[in-house]
């Protein structure tokens, strides 16, 4: 099969609720989990092909990945391995603006750039929530992610006496 | 967020730094196991041991891998290390005096040791008891900047890159170093830098039959340049050698100029070299270096102009503080570079004839405290507006408010001999400067004081600084 092909064929695919989403086969492949589906495939397939399934994305989800697939197609993806080895990189406006979202809508592109696996749009939305972690004590993470705190005054002590030894003063 | 599955929280947590994490583990218990179970993230966290540290026990439920020792250590070292000395891959020793027995019985107790780093260690030698059995370490990195008297410890221990540096080195010291050399068979990068003559070491035969062959090796001077079989040394790596780095940071004499001629002829043939740094030394008279693909030029190094010498494969160059770029150099090198870097450049007129090459592959254009001209700003914004693809990065780069500059370019660039000599003499004029301020640079760092100075932190860090101190006063 030809995905390098200079026409852009339309794909549709469908989210865990049902709603049909029509998108382009160069947008699509950006996700390594259709790339390898397509390839599976073989001859003529892709005109021919049917929706695809996606049972772990919903679609206010799916719309939103669309939107970022869709607005990538035409960059080079770099690899996990690449974006594992960069260290302060730099982030398209672009992308910052995108990511502005409430953080269960944020929880959920997390789930599915990762079940879909789009190394680029995991690292920025998983880079994100770290992003909002930096710089805050205990009690202003657990307020601002909800978490509840379900430690005894005794173990958080001997807790906090271990980490004194690795704090970067 | 807790919801999320644990693969996802490890990559979000390995984003962070040292103190968000220590934060994370007080937030909840999962996140504190996540952290303390996990390599990556338990990794992250250096058990640092400071002056303080002397008064406290250490009571670890994590299995840490990395310790620094700065000033001292925790009362029960070696108790800790006993238990957990196996899973320690990293000893970061810093201005701190032990005796030779408890740094054996570390290093006994660490036996998988990766990555040992001494910075101003000093050992009590008075004490005895130093023979056998030596640890068996298999190092992947050491740095040595302390006595090198601590290699009498690590004489059957086998590494990868050594990096050392010091400032006073006794004979015995450079006796034990040549011994260490020798016994190794694994090392492949090399990393020296001298501030007193112990560049000497280049020109002992002893080290023209050894196991190694070097991938790397990084020569920054001081104050001496190995002279005598030096060239002999880097032949014997030449098969092998993948990047060399040759720093010099005083001007090179005359004597200077017949070794840099054989040493790069070695560095054409070198078929694996690909990356190759370079201050103070001139590459001239050669043809073509088909190999090398990435070049970094710094402080007088230069090409002669007169002579075409061709980089046909470079795909970067990196200019520090570059006096002048002759076009023939450019004309023949220019359609490969996909990254430039042009850093400290009071005149960079020359980038005018890079940028309109119009069948130009570069990617990355980065400008750092230089001077433009109106033509070169136009000439980058229609390279912008060409491809699209290009990365651009202008950091406090001045306008030149010179109109002659641009006026000498116009007559350069219509090649007229004449115009280049003017631009060559210049340069000459420009070495001579530099060479005073470098002299009074190292007087001052010959003094004890200064010395402290610069070894009382994280070395490279220190000369960077230095370097970018003396490009400052450059570009002033």
């Amino acid at each position: 099969m030809d995905i390098d092909r200079p026409s852009d064929p339309q794909v549709s695919v469908v989210s865990s609720d049902g709603t049909m989403f029509h998108t382009t086969l160069k947008s699509i492949l950006l996700s390594g989990t259709i790339k390898d589906m397509i390839e599976h495939i073989g001859e003529g397939g892709v005109e021919n092909m049917g929706a695809i399934p996606l049972q772990n994305v919903d679609s206010k989800t799916l719309e939103i990945v669309i939107k970022w697939i869709e607005h990538h197609k035409d960059n080079i993806q770099p690899t996990s391995e690449e974006i594992k080895d960069k260290t302060a990189d730099f982030i398209d406006p672009w992308d910052e603006n995108f990511l502005e979202m409430d953080l269960d809508k944020l929880y959920n592109l997390i789930t599915a750039a990762n079940y879909l696996n789009i190394p680029q749009l995991l690292w920025l939305s998983t880079r994100k929530i770290a992003m909002l972690i930096k710089n805050r004590t205990p009690q202003e993470i657990r307020s601002l992610f909800n978490i509840e705190d379900d430690w005894t005054p005794q173990e958080i002590e001997a807790v906090q006496k271990e980490n004194q030894w690795c704090e970067e003063k | 967020m807790e919801n999320l599955p644990q693969e996802i929280l490890i990559k979000i947590f390995d984003d962070l730094k040292i103190n968000d994490l220590l934060s994370l583990t007080l937030v909840c218990k999962d996140f504190n196991d996540i952290i303390s179970n996990t390599k990556q993230l338990v990794e992250k966290l250096v058990l640092r041991f400071t002056a303080q540290a002397k008064n406290h026990k250490l009571e670890a439920t994590r299995k840490y891998t990395k310790i620094s020792m700065r000033y001292s250590y925790c009362q029960n070292l070696l108790q800790f290390l006993e238990k957990q000395g196996e899973y320690i891959t990293n000893i970061r020793f810093m201005f701190i005096k032990m005796e030779l027995w408890t740094l054996k019985a570390i290093l006994n107790f660490c036996r998988n040791l990766k990555n040992l780093t001494f910075l101003n260690f000093q050992v009590d030698i008075t004490s005895s008891g130093v023979c056998e059995p030596l640890p068996k370490l298999k190092l992947d990195y050491l740095c040595l900047n302390c006595d090198r008297r601590v290699l009498k410890l690590l004489m059957k221990s086998s590494v990868k890159s050594l990096m050392t540096y010091s400032v006073y080195s006794d004979e015995l010291e450079l006796k034990l170093l040549i011994q260490f050399l020798k016994n190794q068979k694994y090392l492949e990068k090399l990393e020296f830098s001298s501030f007193r003559q112990d560049t000497r070491l280049f020109e002992s035969d002893k080290l023209n039959e050894v196991d190694f062959r070097l991938k790397e090796f990084n020569l920054q001077s001081f104050l001496s340049f190995p002279m005598a079989n030096f060239e002999k040394f880097l032949k014997n790596h030449s098969e092998s050698l993948e990047r060399v780095l040759l720093k010099q940071f005083h001007l090179p004499s005359r004597s200077h100029a017949q070794l840099h001629y054989e040493i790069s002829e070695l560095f054409r043939e070198m078929k694996n070299l690909k990356k190759l740094e370079l201050r103070a030394f001139h590459i001239s008279d050669i043809k073509t270096f088909h190999y090398v693909e990435e070049l970094i030029l710094e402080e007088y190094s230069n090409i002669d102009s007169k002579i075409h010498t061709k980089f046909p494969n470079l795909k970067t160059l990196r200019l520090f503080s570059p006096l002048s770029v002759h076009e023939s150099f450019l004309d023949f090198s220019i359609s490969s570079i996909e990254k430039l870097e042009i850093n400290y450049a009071k005149n960079i007129t020359w980038i005018f004839i890079i940028l309109n090459i119009k069948d130009t592959n570069l990617k990355y254009l980065k400008i750092r405290d230089s001077v433009m001209c109106d033509d070169t700003r136009k000439a980058i914004e229609n390279l912008c507006n060409n491809s699209k693809n290009i990365k651009l990065e202008i950091i406090q780069t001045e306008k030149s408010n010179d109109d002659e500059i641009d006026f000498k370019f116009q007559k350069e660039n219509s090649s007229s001999e004449s115009s280049n000599e003017t631009e060559e003499d210049e340069g000459e004029e420009e070495i001579e400067d530099e060479e005073e301020s470098d002299d009074d640079e190292l007087t001052d760092g010959t003094e004890d004081d200064e010395l402290e100075f610069i070894f009382n932190e994280d070395v490279s860090r220190e000369i960077e600084n230095l370097e970018n101190f003396l490009k400052r006063r450059r570009m002033e």
